[in-house]
Order: C-alpha cells, then structure tokens, then sequence
C-alpha cells in the first residue's frame, strides 16, 4: 500500500499466480468476458421481460374478449349475434395464442442459450482464478450429468 | 428457430416434460388450448347440435389435441436446442471481406 501525489492510498493490483502464468492478454480478456457476461445477462432478463409482457397481452385480450362476449350474449340472448361474434372472435384468438405459445417457446429456448453461454464464462473466470474455487460454485460450463441429477433429486 | 430433422436426444439437466408445462410458454398452451376447444364447441352448437354432450366431448377431445401439439412443439423445441443452432438464428456474423481475408 502507497499513497499517491494527493495523498490518496494506492495498492498494486497483483493477480493470482494462476492468472499471472495465463500471460499478459489475460487482463483484457477478462475485461472482454466481464463484458459479454453484462450483455448476456441483460439478454436474459430481456426474454424473460419478453415472455411476461407477451403473455400479458395475451391474457389481456383473452379477458376483454370474454367481457365482449358476456355483453353479447346478454343482449341477443344466446341468438345468431352471439354466434357470429363468438366466431369471429375466437378464432382470432386463438391465432394469437398460437403465435403467443411459439414465441415463448422461442423465447425459453434463448433463455436456456445464455444461461449456457454464462456458464461458460464462469468456467473461464474461475480458470483464470482458481482461488475462487472455493467460494464459487459453477458447473464448469458442462451440462450436468444424470446421474448426479437423479442423486439431486433424491431417485 | 426452425425445428426439422429428427428429433435429438433431450440433454442432460433439461427441464422435464411436466416441467414444461408450468413455464409461462405452457400456460399460454394450456388457456390456448380452451379457447380452441370452446371455438369448436360453439361451431357444433351453431351448426344445430342439439345435445349438451356432443359439443362438450368434442371441445374437450380438440382442447386435449391442441395441447398435445403445443406440448410436442415445445419438447421438440427443447430437444432440438444446441448452442451453436441458437447462435446460428441470434447472431450475424458478417461475411469476410477480402480485405480481412487478405
């Protein structure tokens, strides 16, 4: 520890003797991977966003609709109108739950793709630091394997 | 993402079939799926079906169909995922110029 022109306490950064053997790129590097791992994260909250503000407009249209048809059907009485309403509407409605439940399963799919893509980032962290070991857990950047999934889940 | 091809083995850690269902993708298939079979329900009423029965039992045979596709299509999604497909589909990776190649 040293103190600068201002009078203000300075440390050296020293890295761990693992990252240090890495070489001089690793600095960079890391401040690459820090960065992707920002971005990815965003990512994913994004398509969970996504997912949450699709499904709501979804649901949203489902709700009025049924309000639409109850003040239909209340007021030809179960006649031809409210049949041509429900007909016309339903379909539609369904066409957009349709696409809804394909974009969302889109969207998971994503969700899983950079949840991979982060665990691969933490493997590279933690090789870089291998003091963090002990405080992080991390799967390595490999997909579990079912054997230990069945222990997990007590089978 | 376009699912073709035969369908992969599902990997490892991947959440299972009824697990599916209680993602926010199964839920909409789940209400999609009554919409639908309320839709085929009322198309048999209209076309003069007089039977309580007969409209209810076909609604709830196309409901149960329409979730059958929305769950295939999700499993087969699921299973199908590889991390280079999705990079594939989500990131442009400009072609080489000649300048670059050079």
């Amino acid at each position: 520890m040293s103190a600068n022109d201002h009078g203000i306490a300075t440390r050296v950064f020293q890295p761990d003797p693992p990252a240090a053997a890495l070489g001089p790129g690793v600095g960079p590097a890391a401040t690459f991977a820090t960065t992707e791992h920002f971005n990815l994260q965003i990512a994913r909250a994004l398509t969970v966003s996504e997912a949450n503000g699709r499904a709501s407009i979804y649901l949203a249209a489902l709700s009025s609709n049924l309000i639409a048809l109850a003040f239909i059907g209340q007021m030809s009485r179960l006649g031809v109108a409210f049949y041509a309403f429900a007909l016309i509407l339903l379909p539609v409605l369904a066409f957009v739950g349709t696409v809804t439940c394909l974009r969302l399963v889109q969207s998971s799919v994503e969700d899983i793709a950079y949840a991979h893509r982060i665990a691969l980032l933490r493997a590279y962290y933690l090789r870089v630091s291998r003091s963090s070991r002990r405080t992080w857990w991390s799967s390595g950047g490999r997909r579990p394997r079912r054997s230990t999934e069945h222990q997990a889940h007590g089978n | 993402m376009v699912l073709r091809g035969t369908q992969a083995a599902p990997f490892h850690g991947a959440p299972g079939a009824w697990q599916l269902t209680l993602t926010a993708a199964g839920m909409i298939a789940v209400v999609n799926s009554v919409v639908v079979a309320s839709c085929a329900g009322l198309v048999l009423v209209a076309t003069g079906v007089d039977s309580l029965a007969i409209p209810v039992a076909a609604g709830a045979l196309v409901g149960a169909g329409t979730f059958a596709l929305h769950h295939r299509h999700h499993r087969r999604a699921r299973d199908t995922y590889t991390p280079e497909a999705v990079d594939l589909a989500a990131i442009l990776i400009p072609p080489t110029r000649p300048a670059d190649a050079a």
